[in-house]
């Protein structure tokens, strides 16, 4: 069996394994019943290991990390945002109930890109640089913080709309909304230093690769743009004092151009920079 | 003064600072929705305007074709850029008294703790310095250093030096404001091309594209750029890099700089930075005009071009002969066998000269109506990208104080926390804790709080 056979097996055991996750957060969710939430978490990690395999053998066969193409792009995405979900809820098991937001999100985006090009794009003159590796790594971290961040905003966001709902029971054992709060918060931070470190280390590269350190094309321009965004969250919420609701809402908000500079930009305008997602 | 107080009170208002971010945004938003003239070249600009016949004109008006020099952005920047910088001065100042002030027990802090506790816990039957040395425990071991005790009472802090994170980051923003305007007028940026086998003076009458701000100080004038040699098809660690051709630099006669380049790996000298931006065909034209004059021998570089005949793109020449301005266009000619000798078909045309098109072979004279022309010495080129930007390091600098401040203020950020102990309550010693954020730093009174119910034994909320 060839490890590309085996990747792809790999692969559909995890979204699978996600797939299952999601259904039974759901479910955990509409019945009150932690200990499906439980469950669903662990239903997550059994997908994290045939996921990890699956990456690590084709970054064996390819001679690359999972950050070139749409497949191994969206796929490593999925990965991190389910290795963050379990990180939280590690710390607060209560949080599990986040997993309704993340379990499906994880699912989606990993089922995809099994649908996609698995082509095997080689490392070009361009890319072969250490800054690949800084820029990519620290783009994963800062995106999967501000997901998560997105996730617990739409989590305080539901309670403070549903505290007294059909949910109530299972939203009542979550930590306080200014413990959940305060996280969201603390996520947009640390994404906010990692976004700050892969536009930097984006912009030595492209000086070293291109000879300029930035040209305002539109992935730079919208990387730009979501660091910013994220900028005036942090200056409404620590020089204005908005915490709580308006925080979350702006948290909510925010995502979406995160989104769109990752996998939007690429897809809409025709750049160089644009080979990660799209091939070349 | 008093207007400038006034000015300096408005660039440091949080509102406007967060306004002006998001201007910015939506600006650069638009921007990117629409071609710019640097960016995708006058053509699709042309295009694109002719296809969104009412969006062109408030892009016209705007400016948003060349949206990062327009007027419209170029202020908000600058205005941003004097904001944070005011910002960056307020926030020095109250760095400095906050990392001085540390954690002290007055007695204002008494009577709120006293009054006003956010936080109670009952103690139980601990006495007052049991109870206070339970909550040093508890403070210690989430990262506090206490500072300040009395008989009942004890001041904590942690991240002491966090404020001072806010005024370095917006500090290193406002500097790398101010570096990277004048990197922009201090900058050049061109394309060159160099035989292979041949230099070229680094003047700007020999680069094909030129970009120069305007307080270029031309520094390397002097330099004379050489490819001595350049090998194609080249694998460097397992990764296909294409042609890499070895680039000097030469000054007063002897060799200053001397690499390969490629991707990557652009050869440096200074402020200098020079990269392969591609390769083509060369060739040399001389022209002898009818009366005698000999026109200066100019370079025909030929691009790759995979939609002509011959795999390459046209050439053009400027000349101003005796009879007035004409130009030299060549083609390298498809060739029939690798026996047939080069050959370009050349075409004459312009004002100061009558039309003709024909084909020659290389090396050899053509009569032309512009005199005796001589197409020679074909060879490879490659074409460099040249560019002189002495902000670039200083702007890498400050990102990383920038970063650390960033990080200084985000990762650390200063938490006072005072407790009291008293045993005022039917014997039962009780603990006050009172935080500088008030009760404002919910999360943090409830891990606060948790801790110490958790250190004194009690249950901890069902909540967690």
């Amino acid at each position: 069996m060839s490890s590309a056979t085996v990747e792809v097996i790999l692969m559909w055991t995890a979204v699978s394994a996600y797939a299952v996750s999601a259904i039974l957060f759901a479910v955990g969710l509409v019945f009150g019943r932690q200990r499906l939430l439980d469950v669903a978490l662990w239903a997550a990690v059994a997908g994290l290991v045939p996921h990890v395999v699956a990456i690590a053998v084709r970054w064996a066969r390819v001679g690359h990390g999972p950050y070139l193409g749409f497949y191994e792009v969206v796929s490593s995405y999925a990965f991190i945002a389910v290795v963050i979900l379990v990180v939280v809820v590690r710390r607060y098991r209560s949080l599990a109930v986040a997993g309704v937001i993340v379990a499906p999100l994880a699912f989606l985006m990993l089922a995809a890109s099994m649908f996609t090009s698995r082509d095997e794009l080689e490392i070009t003159a361009t890319l072969a640089s250490w800054w690949l590796a800084i820029h990519v790594t620290f783009a994963k971290l800062s995106y999967a913080a501000f997901i998560a961040s997105f996730a617990l905003a739409l989590v305080f966001l539901i309670r403070d709309r549903s505290a007294a709902g059909r949910f109530a029971d299972i939203l009542a054992k979550l930590p306080a909304q200014s413990v959940i709060d305060d996280l969201s918060y603390r996520f947009i931070a640390v994404g906010f230093i990692f976004l700050g470190v892969m536009i930097g280390a984006g912009a030595i590269w492209a000086n070293e690769a291109w000879g300029r350190y930035w040209g305002w094309d539109p992935i730079e321009t919208w990387s730009l743009i979501a660091w910013v965004v994220y900028a005036v969250y942090l200056h409404l919420r620590l020089t204005l004092g908005w915490t709580g609701r308006r925080a979350a809402y702006v948290a909510v908000a925010a995502l979406p151009v995160v989104v769109f500079a990752l996998i939007g930009v690429p897809i809409v305008y025709q750049s160089i920079h644009g080979a990660y997602l799209l091939g070349y | 003064m008093l207007l400038m107080s006034r000015i300096v009170t408005v660039l440091r208002s949080r509102r406007l600072a967060v306004w002006l971010l998001l201007a910015c945004v939506f600006w650069a938003a638009l921007g990117s929705a629409v071609p710019q003239y640097a960016l995708d070249g006058k053509e699709q600009v042309v295009a694109w305007r002719a296809d969104h016949p009412l969006a062109a004109v408030p892009a016209g008006l705007l400016g948003l074709h060349a949206a990062w020099t327009a007027p419209v952005f170029l202020l908000a920047v600058t205005v941003l850029a004097a904001s944070t910088g005011a910002c960056a001065f307020e926030r020095t100042r109250w760095a400095r008294v906050a990392v001085r002030a540390g954690a002290r027990l007055s007695e204002a802090r008494r009577r709120e703790l006293r009054e006003h506790g956010s936080v109670n816990v009952d103690a139980g039957d601990r006495d007052v310095p049991g109870a206070l040395g339970a909550a040093e425990t508890v403070l210690r071991r989430s990262g506090y250093r206490v500072e300040d005790s009395g008989a009942d009472a004890i001041a904590a802090i942690k991240g002491r030096y966090g404020p001072l994170g806010s005024s370095l980051f917006h500090w290193s923003l406002t500097a790398l404001f101010v570096v990277v305007a004048l990197g922009h007028l201090t900058r050049s940026e061109g394309l060159i091309g160099v035989p292979v086998g041949g230099q070229v003076p680094n003047r700007a009458d020999q680069y094909g594209l030129l970009e120069r701000g305007p307080l270029y100080p031309d520094r390397y004038a002097g330099l004379l750029v050489a490819v001595p040699d350049m090998a194609g098809g080249q694998v460097r660690n397992g990764v296909k890099i294409g042609s890499v051709p070895r680039v000097q630099l030469i000054s007063g006669g002897a060799v200053v700089a001397d690499q390969d380049v490629y991707a990557n790996n652009p050869l440096r000298y200074g402020s200098l930075m020079i990269h392969l931006a591609g390769e083509g065909l060369v060739a040399f034209v001389d022209i002898t005009a009818p009366d005698g004059t000999v026109l200066p021998s100019k370079r025909a570089y030929f691009d790759p071009d995979s939609s002509r005949p011959s795999g390459f793109a046209q050439s053009r020449l400027a000349y101003v002969g005796p009879d007035g301005r004409f130009d030299v266009v060549l083609e390298p000619s498809p060739r029939a066998s690798e026996d047939e000798a080069p050959k370009v078909e050349v075409t004459v045309a312009g004002p100061g000269a009558a039309s003709m098109t024909t084909v020659t072979i290389l090396g050899t004279q053509l009569d032309t109506p512009v005199g005796t022309l001589v197409v020679r010495d074909p060879g490879a080129y490659a074409r460099l990208s040249v560019v002189d930007d002495a902000s670039v390091y200083p702007i890498y600098a400050l990102f990383l104080v920038g970063l650390a401040g960033l990080g200084l203020a985000i990762l650390k950020p200063r938490h006072r926390v005072w407790v009291s102990a008293d045993s005022a309550s039917e014997g039962r010693t009780r603990l006050s804790v009172v935080t500088d954020g008030g009760t404002r730093d919910t999360a943090l009174l409830i891990e606060l709080e948790d801790e110490l119910r958790a250190e004194l034994g009690h249950p901890v909320n069902a909540k967690e």
